[in-house]
């Protein structure tokens, strides 16, 4: 099913007038330095982080449900443009979609929170496929290379085992073996 | 104080009282007023060779009562016009003048005492404000019993040059017809209005010239701008403080708030400043509708272009009609006040400016969205994957590479698909 392109058009609106800026007609947006926001996150506790990043995330997932309808009957590639796209506008970074095996990676470049905020990046994500599919994901850090990370889609189950091996020492690359390992060659044809 | 004296001060207070009750509704002081502008224009005729006349606003008897009671105080009417000398031979003539004189004398005396048998209740303070002696009472011989008329009759020498109707006429007279005189004759002897706004506009010019001969050809057009000069009911009234910042540059930043003054202040005048405003936007209007005969004249190719849209033709026709109307339609501002802001909506290059603010605006804002995003395709993922292979550990490596042989049958072709395989990992 063809999906229309992602139009960033009129999705930001400075209304100087008024001294407010709009996204996709909802007001009160506001332009914060990523510095000074990143350090006012790092201070709260982890559950008002969690909050901030689900008022960042659910709109998000609502405005790309609103565009591709049932994402989970949309193709990868419109998925990664209509997320993506969102993403950008929130300045939070340019998205890509990895596929090993049958795991689900996002891979973010640029964010603009750096390697501190990517449990914050990973939690907007979170909430954003959450609204917009009705599942349960959660997404985990799964590798921290200069500007790029990848954040494993997985459930809750499996995002404590992969988060146990990663603080163990292992690498992304035997965690997403682990994980195939344990639950079993299931897309064996 | 003899009879003779007695008399004339009586006679003289006699003469205030008739010309006030003549002049009513005016005060004493306006009429009095009156008479000193009258002896004044007198004195500056006689002296305008020796010295300047001062300029005096013709209104300041009406305008300025306090002024012109002050000067009524300084000066007496009587003192300036009356001037009669002694002279112990008298011709035939002047006697016969004398004798009219004094015929005018006692029936005035008879007129006073009737009025003042009428008006018993009056205040005659005034007759003790001047005690000095009047020239008339210097110049009159001592009261004897006239033999023809049997009564009391003062004879008045005159000099041999003196000219008798000359007294005649500057003797007192009733009140209302020398109010009458001196009224429309004042306005021109001031000569205030006129030469104060020429003056003041070619102020420059006037610096520049050194000799007094050309100074007395300025003196000439400002005497003759007097004569034509309006009456001073309308050149003195409020309207002159506008007129004198606009020869002033400094007060020119005071008229603003002179203006919101006056808005404040005079909201029940709003039809002179609606008039104003509208022959502003008339001008306006005319200057901006200059250019559309200029694009009628046009080469016929464009002429055509530009009636093909709606709105250059509506801007095309309404500056015709409204150059037509203009003059008609000054009764009624706001229709045309109306007319320009149709004639600015549909011009043509406020469209062309908004085709041109879209044009910019959306290929800067896609583009880039686009080419961020289409660097990502997923249907590269398995070569990524091989990549990255070939870059982990060893160790690592053959795992990695045998899950993934194990899988590589697995290839979802929708977003839900991929997503419920690795919720279930």
């Amino acid at each position: 099913m063809p999906h229309p392109p992602f139009d960033p058009s009129r999705a930001v609106t400075f209304d100087l007038a008024k001294g407010q800026v709009h996204l996709d007609g909802a007001p009160h947006r506001v332009l914060v330095p990523s510095e000074a926001l990143a350090k006012l996150v790092a201070s709260a506790s982890a559950e008002t982080r969690r909050e901030f990043a689900r008022a960042l995330g659910e709109p998000l997932g609502r405005r790309l449900a609103s565009r591709l309808g049932d994402p989970k009957t949309a193709t990868l590639q419109a998925v990664v443009e209509h997320l993506g796209g969102e993403l950008a506008l929130l300045g939070l970074g340019a998205l890509s979609l990895e596929r090993w095996g049958r795991a689900l990676v996002f891979v973010v470049d640029g964010s603009p929170f750096g390697k501190e905020g990517d449990e914050l990046l990973a939690a907007t994500l979170e909430a954003a496929l959450a609204e917009a599919t009705g599942r349960g994901p959660r997404c985990v850090v799964l590798d921290r290379t200069e500007a790029r990370v990848r954040l494993l889609v997985v459930s809750e189950t499996s995002a404590e085992k992969v988060r146990a091996w990663l603080e163990a020492g292992t690498s992304f690359g035997d965690v997403l073996a682990r994980l195939h390992e344990v639950n079993g060659p299931r897309g064996e044809a | 104080m003899s009879a003779n004296q007695r008399k004339v001060a009586i006679l003289k207070t006699l003469l205030e009282r008739v010309q006030q009750r003549a002049a009513a509704p005016r005060t004493a002081a306006k009429v009095a007023a009156v008479a000193l502008a009258a002896s004044a224009t007198a004195e500056a005729a006689v002296h305008a060779d020796d010295e300047p006349t001062p300029l005096v606003p013709s209104s300041a008897l009406s305008s300025r009562p306090s002024d012109s009671l002050q000067l009524a105080e300084e000066l007496t009417p009587s003192e300036e016009i009356v001037v009669v000398e002694l002279s112990p031979t008298p011709s035939p003539v002047e006697v016969d003048e004398l004798e009219v004189v004094e015929d005018e004398l006692d029936s005035e005396a008879a007129r006073i005492e009737e009025a003042l048998s009428s008006d018993a209740d009056d205040d005659p303070s005034t007759s003790s404000e001047r005690p000095q002696v009047h020239p008339l009472e210097a110049a009159m011989a001592p009261m004897e019993l006239d033999a023809i008329s049997d009564r009391p009759t003062a004879r008045i020498t005159l000099p041999p040059e003196a000219d008798p109707a000359a007294v005649l006429d500057e003797l007192p007279k009733p009140a209302v017809p020398v109010i009458e005189e001196d009224v429309e004759p004042s306005v021109p002897q001031p000569s205030a209005p006129a030469p104060e706004i020429t003056i003041s506009s070619d102020a420059a010019e006037v610096a520049l010239i050194p000799d007094e001969d050309e100074l007395i050809e300025l003196d000439e057009p400002l005497d003759e701008e007097v004569e034509e000069a309006p009456p001073a009911s309308q050149v003195q009234p409020p309207t002159f403080p506008p007129v004198e910042p606009a020869s002033e540059p400094v007060a020119a930043p005071e008229l603003p708030r002179d203006l919101t003054t006056l808005q404040f202040d005079e909201p029940a005048e709003p039809v002179a400043e609606p008039a104003l405003e509208l022959e502003e936007v008339i001008e306006l209007e005319v200057e901006e509708s200059a250019p559309a005969p200029a694009v009628e004249e046009a080469p016929a190719p464009v002429a055509e272009a530009l009636r093909a849209e709606e709105p250059a033709e509506a801007a095309l026709a309404e500056p015709v009609a409204l150059e037509d109307e203009l003059e008609g339609l000054e009764d009624e501002p706001v229709a045309a006040q109306a007319a320009p802001v149709t004639t600015e909506e549909e011009r043509v290059p406020a469209q062309v400016e908004l085709v041109a603010i879209e044009a910019v605006q959306v290929p800067t804002l896609a583009e880039p969205v686009v080419a961020e995003e289409k660097p990502e395709p997923t249907p590269e993922e398995p070569r990524r994957l091989e990549a990255e292979l070939v870059q982990r550990p060893a160790a690592a490596e053959a795992e990695v590479a045998a899950v993934v042989g194990k899988v590589e049958s697995f290839a979802p072709t929708t977003f839900g698909e991929l997503l419920d395989a690795s919720l279930e990992l």
